[in-house]
């Protein structure tokens, strides 16, 4: 209203000219209409309206298949809250909620779990959800499933008593159970598509059936996908959006340009472009989210304990001391992050025991980790004491931390050969072969240390990516480990505290960083609120936000 | 050796002077051909400043530890700075001085450049000479060979062969030459086809001087001067070749490169532009000066050809 009046001028004669006055007439009209725009939707508000679309964007990096029973690579966890869905979620605060299990009880020995699913739902295609998908998901897909492996060996039983009810009963507790059947592990699949087939070449793992707010329409190899609104969803009338378009893009930056210029609506931010999405989201068109309680995701470095020096404790407490974890997180992760304090991670705040505090055992202290060098045989020679191989994916965050690692080990006489890669001969080399000197990944914690901590720390004979490429074994370390797994929270802190020490003494893997998760996301949405009531390792399902007709 | 200087005219200006009186002293032909070569490549304006131009990036490369202000491998200050006087470009996303970063850069870039483009020369020079001399079945397999390589786009080749072989500093160099050794073995062999066929060669022959000496004595050192421009060419293409591979990420990263710099500076475009523009000048600093290098070696060997080329021929 303001910028109006200061642009009316006093009238000249030349404006008084029929063209000028149809203008003039025009504009008015233009002015009455728009305010009769504005103040509709500010009625509206409060009552969400159907229509509009969204656009999320992400790097595709490797997306062959969507289902994430088959696969946890991370395109394909963001598209799966869209389609899919699963027992239960959690809500901004890492509380349960409910999803397509209304309510749920454990025993009181913490081995039978029984949950009460809705009554009346559907599967995207139509066809009838009853409690038989549910336990054929379970039966068919978990020795599949990186995560629910864990609880496989423990199950005793899966039953369906009715239409309704679920009960699984375990041979022995295990604390992260009800954590394993949310619907980020345990996304539910259905029996009437998968039953008889080869699960992992089933057509329907890249045109997904789910219960999810979204229904998959098409796939556009490296370009996007398309989903609509799926009629059946069990939370009616939601999801409000019409249509979900996912745009593959595979750079950090054109990720965030694309959502500057208004072409996507959502990204997961890159640590590099945070500062300036939140330098662009000044202009109130996008807005950067922090998942308050977000999947500890972890730089860690693996030492290979089969090869000297770093079979040597000494040489790995020494580096560790050698290293400037604040630096590194300064520039690697442009400050966003800190210092990971222990082995457990500081989000499990009902498990962590701060009394472990890395940043007191091993402070950034080159002289002490020289001395210790020299401590343990590794003198100095013409300004070099070792030289060691450090290997990691060739890009963004690992490449920075590695030439920053380089740089810094070199003060105290270790030269590191870097060895940056391509993914899948990366994984090939530490976790296939072991072929390996030291080893840089994040690794994310999921949301308890049985799901994301145990795999890199207890003994580990098998080539499974992400598990224990060290070689180090400590029985008393998997005692406590099985133990801490097993028991209820109350008890598990005093275990984690022991755990925590074994590890902060053995060092087969140091944490270097604790990363939160940021996203960026258009404002023209109403219910954003609601939409990211989210945590952990969840993604927006995009059925709580609302277009307003005029952002269309 | 029998030599009749006559019948193997062994230097350019025997060839390209054919009015002049032919030296009977085969040293001073030499002499005389190397000083009108300096001569007229000095008056050809770009090949004097693209020399110019790579005296001064080798001298840059030689004396990198006395000019750089900082250890480039080191972190000498807060990441991200900008130009200022004690970091004259700015520092990368670790807190590397770039100055220091990009005078260290030239070594790994200019040999990268010179190697390749010199291992290129000796294996497509090899089997183009051997092709174009033997013909027959030998021509057919190496012809047919070089061309299939033609084929592929040279940046596929370098991929996979580092893909398969991991990026080390003379793996890079080999995976640089095996995509660009069939540039320099269709040259030689069109060369050798069309000098086999001369008089000085039949000459050759009949005197029953061996094979060796044929191809390396009589025909090779005539064949060489439109090849010597292709290998300037050749170097900045590989110099070209090895910054993509650096941008990618695929270079060896314990080397410095300018393609690495930018590597880094992908992500901080918009937050810090020193990062991508000085390293991108020093590439287009190189490459100018190769291709203005070959330009005037150009016209120093094939001064028609050029003239042609600029609208001058009569």
């Amino acid at each position: 209203m303001f910028s109006h009046r200061t642009r009316r001028r006093r009238p000249t004669e030349k404006d008084f000219s029929p063209m000028v006055l149809v203008k003039r007439l025009r504009l008015a009209l233009l002015i009455s209409c728009l305010c009769g725009a504005a103040a509709m939707p500010a009625r509206a508000a409060e009552v969400p309206q159907r229509g509009g679309s969204v656009i999320i964007a992400m790097d595709p990096a490797g997306l062959s298949i969507l289902n994430t029973e088959l696969t946890s690579l991370s395109p394909a966890l963001y598209i799966a809250d869209v389609w899919a869905d699963g027992l239960m979620a959690r809500d901004a605060a890492g509380k349960r909620i409910p999803h397509i299990a209304t309510s749920w009880s454990v025993s009181d020995d913490g081995k039978t779990y029984t949950f009460n699913l809705r009554k009346g739902l559907k599967w995207s295609d139509g066809q009838p959800f009853s409690s038989a998908d549910v336990v054929f998901t379970l039966t068919q897909f978990a020795k599949f499933n990186t995560y629910l492996s864990k609880i496989v060996p423990l199950i005793a039983k899966v039953e369906a008593p009715d239409e309704a009810t679920v009960v699984i009963g375990l041979s022995q507790p295990l604390a992260a159970a009800l954590d394993l059947f949310d619907k980020e592990n345990f996304p539910l699949m259905p029996k009437h598509i998968y039953e008889g087939t080869d699960i992992p070449t089933n057509p329907a793992n890249r045109k997904p059936v789910g219960l999810g707010p979204f229904m998959f329409e098409s796939w556009e190899q490296g370009r996007s996908l398309s989903f609509v609104r799926n009629p059946y969803y069990w939370d009616q009338p939601k999801p409000y959006l019409d249509k979900l378009l996912v745009a593959l893009i595979p750079n950090a930056q054109q990720l965030l340009n694309a959502l500057i210029q208004g072409e996507v609506d959502w990204v997961q931010l890159d640590f590099s472009q945070i500062q300036r999405a939140q330098e662009a989201a000044k202009n109130g068109k996008i807005k950067v989210i922090k998942i308050e309680v977000n999947a500890p995701e972890r730089s860690s470095l693996d030492f290979n304990m089969r090869r000297a020096p770093m079979s040597d404790v000494k040489v790995r407490q020494a580096l560790f001391l050698a290293t400037d974890r604040n630096r590194i997180n300064a520039d690697a992760y442009r400050g966003l992050a800190f210092s990971a304090t222990s082995a457990i991670p500081e989000q499990f705040k009902e498990l962590n025991d701060p009394s472990v505090n890395y940043d007191k055992l091993y402070p950034f202290d080159p002289q002490k980790a020289a001395a210790l060098l020299d401590e343990a045989g590794y003198k100095m020679q013409d300004g070099k004491r070792f030289s060691v191989e450090l290997t990691y994916i060739a890009t963004s965050p690992f490449d920075a931390i590695a030439k920053s690692l380089a740089a810094q080990w070199k003060e105290i006489g270790v030269d590191v050969r870097l060895s940056g890669l391509d993914s899948q001969i990366w994984l090939d080399k530490v976790y296939r072969k072991n072929d390996f000197d030291i080893s840089l990944i994040s690794l994310t914690g999921r949301s308890d240390p049985t799901l994301g901590v145990d795999r890199s720390f207890i003994c580990n004979d098998a080539h499974v990516p992400y598990t224990n490429p060290t070689g180090y074994c400590n029985r008393d370390l998997d005692r406590i480990a099985a133990q801490a797994s097993a028991s209820p929270t109350a008890e598990r802190r005093a275990l984690y505290k022991q755990y925590e020490e074994i590890v902060a003494r053995d060092l087969n893997e140091i944490t270097l960083t604790n990363a939160p998760t940021y996203n960026a996301v258009a404002t023209k949405f109403k219910n954003l609120d609601a939409q990211f009531d989210i945590s952990f390792n969840e993604h927006p399902n995009w059925a709580e936000a609302w277009l307003p007709e005029d952002a269309r | 050796m029998n030599r009749e200087p006559q019948s193997s005219p062994t230097s350019l200006s025997q060839r390209s002077r054919a009015t002049s009186d032919v030296p009977r002293n085969a040293l001073a032909a030499k002499a005389l051909a190397a000083r009108t070569f300096l001569s007229r490549f000095r008056r050809t304006h770009y090949g004097f400043a693209g020399f110019a131009i790579l005296a001064l990036l080798v001298l840059v490369a030689i004396t990198a530890p006395l000019l750089a202000p900082f250890d480039p491998r080191r972190q000498v200050g807060e990441s991200l700075m900008p130009p200022s006087w004690v970091h004259p470009m700015g520092t990368d996303n670790i807190g590397r001085d770039l100055l220091a970063l990009l005078l260290y850069g030239t070594r790994a870039s200019l040999a990268i450049g010179f190697c390749a483009a010199l291992a290129a020369l000796l294996v497509g020079g090899a089997i183009g000479a051997l092709a174009g001399y033997r013909r027959g079945f030998t021509e057919v397999v190496l012809m047919r060979l070089a061309e299939l390589f033609q084929t592929l786009p040279v940046i596929i080749v370098v991929l996979f062969a580092i893909a398969l072989f991991g990026a080390s500093f003379w793996l890079l160099i080999a995976a640089v030459a095996l995509a660009i050794w069939p540039l320099e073995a269709r040259l030689i062999y069109g060369q050798f086809i069309n000098l086999r066929e001369r008089e000085f060669v039949s000459a050759a022959i009949v005197a029953d001087l061996s094979t060796a000496h044929i191809v390396l004595r009589e025909i090779l050192p005539n064949a060489l001067p439109p090849v010597i421009v292709q290998v300037a060419l050749d170097a900045s293409l590989a110099i070209l070749i090895e910054s993509g591979l650096g941008f990618l990420g695929l270079s060896d990263p314990n080397m410095i490169s300018w393609g690495q710099l930018l590597f880094a500076a992908q992500d901080f475009l918009n937050a810090a532009w020193w990062m991508s523009v000085f390293p991108g000048l020093a590439i287009c600093i190189a490459i100018i000066g190769l291709n203005l290098l070959a330009d005037g070696l150009n016209e120093v060997v094939n001064p028609r050809a050029v003239r042609a080329a600029i609208g001058l021929a009569a």
